[in-house]
């Protein structure tokens, strides 16, 4: 009711004889879109300001007219648009403006940030990330975005060799990650080795770290938004690169009305293998591919189509012998269709089409007996949003989703069909959300979510709060809050991503719940430096945890029968981010403190234990410097050592089956995760030349992952073959070296 | 200066390779001293021996000998009847019921009481009813029609590995046996190759010299519900020809809930070491023991056997 009344009341605040100001804001290079550009009028009052939507869209509402303003559009890396204006009585005022990237010293920032509003800086734990910085940025033998993503405080990795994220005290599951707005339910190659994310084919990604607001859902934790380039619309261009482990080509340029992209990867290590395979029958045979595209296409200044696609394969195929082989594909399909319509200046509506699939089938023969799993999970969103500027103080923003899931499981042992799972619930959100400025020193943005979903018949209302205070010209503070729920659970193996799937949970378990409060101070003494420290709490409440005791034929699949449920828990923390973003020296400098917890009755003997990815200190270095053709990267991590469950004693039991054959001679655990291993810390090293190949830019590459070589521990196993026990703690990657080579056409 | 450049450069290098640490530090808090129980019922069969032992920390040096628990109390009692058990002088830590002792029945409940040094631990299992294999047949491995049926143990004790219809070639066709569902929880199956010095039958590139020695002629499968009454024998469960026997278990809670949570029975592999986990941690959990003051089993099933002989593949 209340939020039917402040419609009401912002319907009625509508000043009629007032201008509106409204365009879109794109880089002048490649007709790029620029979300979250700072548009701002200064005349005599104060100043009237507005971001740019995710499209690059603004509207300013009620601006005084006959009054000469200085209009100011910028965005940080560029040139600011600067012109006097006056408005005339009832005058909407169209004007797309193209922003000019500056010179590559304000550029080399990896963190984007404004000295004025910008979304940062209204939502707590927000950051924006550019592809293409990324690419400076150490790595192991591919660049890829969610690796990157470990190096800022609060963002964890489960081992070296996984991409997942582990933000804030959250598992993997609990962050949304979408493709231009599509979610991608395993966005991992080689096992969680690399991402499914082509570094050349994403423009730029946005990370909400806690306390997300109400335009997204589904979800305990954090989102990802990856986007996809819209294509360059000035021009053809190639861009491409040669590692160790792939080649990656990116072909864009501009239509009579819009822009293209297609971009693809490739491994070529399955050749490697073929001619090892030559000597010796095991080694496997893998690859991987992906392939992003989109096509925009303006139909009019108010009306742009874009579709936009994604596929990506993973193939594992180890053939041992006649009756033994090992045969595993994974992977991802995801396609777009979205209007964009200005209804009016105040007015701007996306709507989309979209559709998400993750397969997974693994095929086994051991000894002429077949085992197979298949699964899939398949989503149809029908989705609006429309925001409206409704006055200069309030912008409206609302939107729905319509989602159909489409989940199988299907499990073959020996010929005979053990566990054949189907599962089709809906899912409708809708979202209200006001961002109200009552001056020009303060932002509130209250939201609130609804949603239903069809298992359990089960509705959920989420309030959602961002309060956003400058307090002078260098400090401002932060808070943020909502509730969130989750109904699709990942089922995971922590070690390999491969074989992850997803379930949405039935009606026998309440879905999960997390409330977030997030508040920080940020200090901004000058362009050059930022500050800023955030704490944050969630509480978890409802969580669900794969219940690995269940019989291998379990016929009862669902949700109270899969899982143990019940669970509970909280992530607290306190972050500190210190950045230097201009100059030739460039980089942060991130420290995490942090505790997680969980507890099931079902776990543990009922007893509360940190996750494995609880660390109580995480510190992080990163340093780039720019030296002429010449650039120079250097990343440091620490971090508390993992917890992990240690052997608390020796014993032996007979197997029942065969107890006058087999006694086992066993390890007693102790409690969960009641041990840690070292403390993790690492170092990379990258170096970078530009020169022209051919009359093209190009860039030579070496990268040198954990360059003090130091052997990281993974997990502990413990061999009691014999009368001492023998732990075993397996290590993680020793240093590898990478090389090769960038180019651009 | 590029010398001391190169020093504290190989000193890091040095310093980080250096990641090792005593064993000791990778234990967790000594839980040594813990009676450990084990007693399996089989209905239809006298008591069985019971052995008691107890938990040794994880850096002391383990042996099952030096872990028996010679000096226990040992009581089995059931419906008012109650049984002592005696320490076996033949074998550390076994316990064995009186000469007479009673046939195990189905559908009652048995509690066992161990008394140690002051230590006491305590178990309950009620025994699973009668089962009986009723059919066991060999299937078209593609059509999985029926190709013929099995010779059971009530046709004769020796019949089952001599017929005709229980000649079975290495990975021809699929062994499939059938009974009537019980009220339990799950089964198990256990195999064994009783000629102890036939050939391999298994072939396969994927095992090494030491694979091949160190394969044994027995095992046993992870629970199964079986709620519908069949279980099929895996190919991969055999490796020698000559007699095999498969004994299929009606089992009750308690062992149940072992096998499902001590998955070391049925695989090979060190604890801890990738298994499936869920996001709140592995999956190296303390197993579900059901006893009161010690941990390992009181269990019983009910049981029924299969013989065949496997011949070499064709």
């Amino acid at each position: 009711m209340r939020v039917v009344m402040l419609v009401v009341l912002v319907l009625f605040a509508c000043r009629t004889d007032a201008a509106t100001l409204s365009g879109f804001v794109a880089d002048q290079s490649n007709g790029e879109s620029l979300p979250y550009a700072t548009v701002v009028l200064r005349g005599q009052g104060p100043p009237i300001g507005a971001l740019s939507n995710v499209d690059g869209y603004y509207a300013l509402k009620a601006i005084p007219i006959d009054t000469t303003f200085v209009l100011t559009i910028s965005y940080v890396g560029y040139v600011s648009y600067q012109d006097t204006v006056v408005f005339r009585t009832g005058e909407d005022r169209r004007l797309d403006v193209q922003l000019l990237p500056e010179a590559i010293e304000t550029q080399e920032i990896i963190v984007e940030a404004d000295r004025d509003e910008e979304e940062r800086l209204i939502q707590p734990g927000f950051v924006e990330i550019e592809a293409a910085k990324i690419r400076d940025m150490p790595s192991i033998g591919e660049t890829d975005i969610l690796r990157s993503l470990h190096l800022l405080p609060g963002i964890k990795s489960a081992s070296d060799i996984s991409s997942g994220l582990y933000v804030r005290g959250g598992g993997p599951d609990q962050t949304l990650i979408l493709l231009d707005q599509v979610p991608l339910y395993n966005p991992s190659h080689a096992f969680g080795f690399f991402s499914t994310f082509n570094p050349d084919a994403i423009r730029d990604m946005t990370l909400h770290k806690g306390a997300y607001p109400a335009q997204y859902g589904g979800r305990l934790g954090a989102v990802l938004d990856v986007r996809n380039k819209d294509g360059n619309r000035k021009g053809f261009q190639a861009t491409g690169g040669v590692s160790l482990i792939a080649s990656r080509l990116t072909l864009e340029g501009p239509t009579p009305k819009g822009s293209w992209m297609v971009s693809g990867r490739r491994t070529y290590i399955d050749p490697i293998l073929s001619l090892i395979r030559s000597d010796s029958t095991d080694v496997p045979a893998y690859y991987f591919y992906d392939l992003n595209a989109k096509w925009n296409h303006d139909l009019s200044d108010r009306n742009k189509l874009q579709f936009s696609g994604y596929f990506g394969r993973d193939n594992l195929t180890f053939d041992i012998d006649e009756d033994t082989f090992f045969k595993i594909r994974w992977g991802n399909t995801a396609f777009t269709s979205k209007w964009t319509h200005v209804f009016s200046p105040a007015l701007y509506g996306n709507f989309m089409v979209a559709g998400s699939k993750y397969t997974s089938t693994t095929s086994l023969n051991i000894f002429d007996t077949p085992i197979l799993f298949t699964n899939s999970i398949q989503d149809y969103t029908l989705k609006g949003d429309v925001d409206w500027f409704a006055t200069r103080d309030h912008a409206l923003s609302t939107g729905f989703y319509l989602t159909h899931y489409d989940f199988e499981f299907l499990q073959e042992f020996n010929r005979e069909e053990q566990i054949n799972l189907g599962l089709k619930p809906n899912l409708f959100s809708a979202y209200l959300q006001d961002h109200y400025q009552p001056g020009s020193h303060t932002d509130i943005r209250l939201g609130f979510r609804g949603n239903y979903f069809s298992e359990g018949g089960r509705y959920q209302l989420e309030p959602r709060l961002s309060v956003s205070q400058t307090l002078n010209d260098t400090w401002r503070a932060k808070f943020a809050g909502g509730s969130y729920h989750q109904y699709l659970q990942l089922v995971s193996t922590e070690a390999f991503t491969g074989g992850d799937f997803w379930v949405p949970l039935d009606e026998t378990v309440n879905p999960g719940r997390s409330w977030q409060v997030v508040t920080g101070l940020e200090w901004e003494p000058s362009v050059r430096y930022q500050v800023s420290v955030e704490g944050y709490y969630t509480d978890l409440a409802n969580l669900v945890v794969l219940d690995t005791r269940v019989a291998a034929d379990s016929e009862n699949t669902t949700s109270e029968a899969v899982f143990v449920t019940q669970g509970s828990g909280y992530a607290t923390g306190l972050e500190v981010f210190l950045e230097r973003r201009t100059g030739a020296l460039t980089g942060w400098i991130g420290y995490t403190l942090g505790w997680t917890q969980r507890q099931f009755a079902g776990l543990n003997g009922g007893k509360k234990f940190p996750p494995k990815y609880d660390r109580r200190h995480d510190v992080s270095f990163v340093a780039n410097y720019e030296l002429g053709r010449w650039t120079f990267g250097a990343n440091y991590l620490y971090g508390t050592g993992q917890a992990y469950t240690p052997a608390s004693a020796r014993y032996s039991l007979r197997s029942p089956a065969v107890p006058d054959l087999q006694v086992e001679d066993l390890v007693l655990p102790a409690l969960r995760n009641s041990a840690r291993l070292l403390p993790y810390h690492r170092m990379d090293v990258n170096v970078q030349r530009k020169f022209k190949l051919f009359g093209t830019e190009a860039e030579v590459f070496l990268q040198v992952f954990n360059v003090y070589n130091r052997r990281n521990e993974w997990f502990v196993s413990y061999n009691v073959d014999d009368p001492e026990t023998d732990p075993e703690v397996v290590k993680m990657l020793p240093i590898v070296p990478t090389f090769g080579i960038n180019f651009q056409f | 200066m590029n010398s001391l450049f190169v020093i504290i450069g190989l000193c890091v290098f040095a310093l980080g390779c250096k990641a090792e640490r005593d064993a000791s530090s990778l234990y967790g808090a000594d839980e040594s001293g813990i009676l450990v129980v084990d007693g399996l019922l089989i209905v239809d069969k006298p008591l069985p021996s019971i052995f008691v032992r107890q938990t040794v920390g994880p850096g002391q040096i383990y042996t099952r000998q030096a872990a028996a628990v010679t000096d226990a109390e040992v009581v089995v009692a059931t419906g008012g009847q109650t049984v002592v058990y005696r320490a076996d002088p033949d074998s550390l830590g076994r316990y064995l019921p009186p000469a007479n002792a009673p046939l195990v029945l189905p559908e009652r409940t048995y509690s066992l009481t161990v008394r140690s040094q002051g230590r006491q631990a305590r178990a309950q299992t009620t025994t699973p009813g009668r089962l009986s294999v009723v059919d066991a047949v060999l299937l078209d491995d593609q059509t999985l029609a029926v190709i013929r049926r099995f010779k059971t143990f009530k046709d004769g004790k020796e019949v089952v590995y001599t017929a005709p219809e229980n000649q079975v070639a290495y990975q021809e066709g699929l062994l499939e046996a059938r009974f009537n569902p019980l009220a339990v929880k799950g089964y198990q199956v256990g195999i064994e190759s009783l000629d102890r010095d036939s050939e391999l039958v298994l072939e396969s590139d994927l095992l090494d010299e030491k694979d091949y020695a160190d394969l044994e002629r027995y095992g046993s499968s992870p629970a199964f519900e079986a709620k519908d009454g069949t279980l099929r024998l895996p190919w991969f469960a055999v490796y020698y020809g000559g007699r095999h026997v498969l004994r299929f278990f009606a089992v009750d809670d308690n062992w149940f809930d072992l096998i499902r949570s001590v998955p070391e029975f049925f695989q090979d592999g060190d604890a801890n070491a990738f298994q499936p986990g869920g996001l709140a941690g592995d999956n190296f959990e303390r197993p579900f023991f059901h006893v009161e003051g010690g941990i390992g089993i009181f269990g019983s099933a009910s049981m029924d056997s299969l013989g065949f002989f496997v011949q070499p593949k064709k």
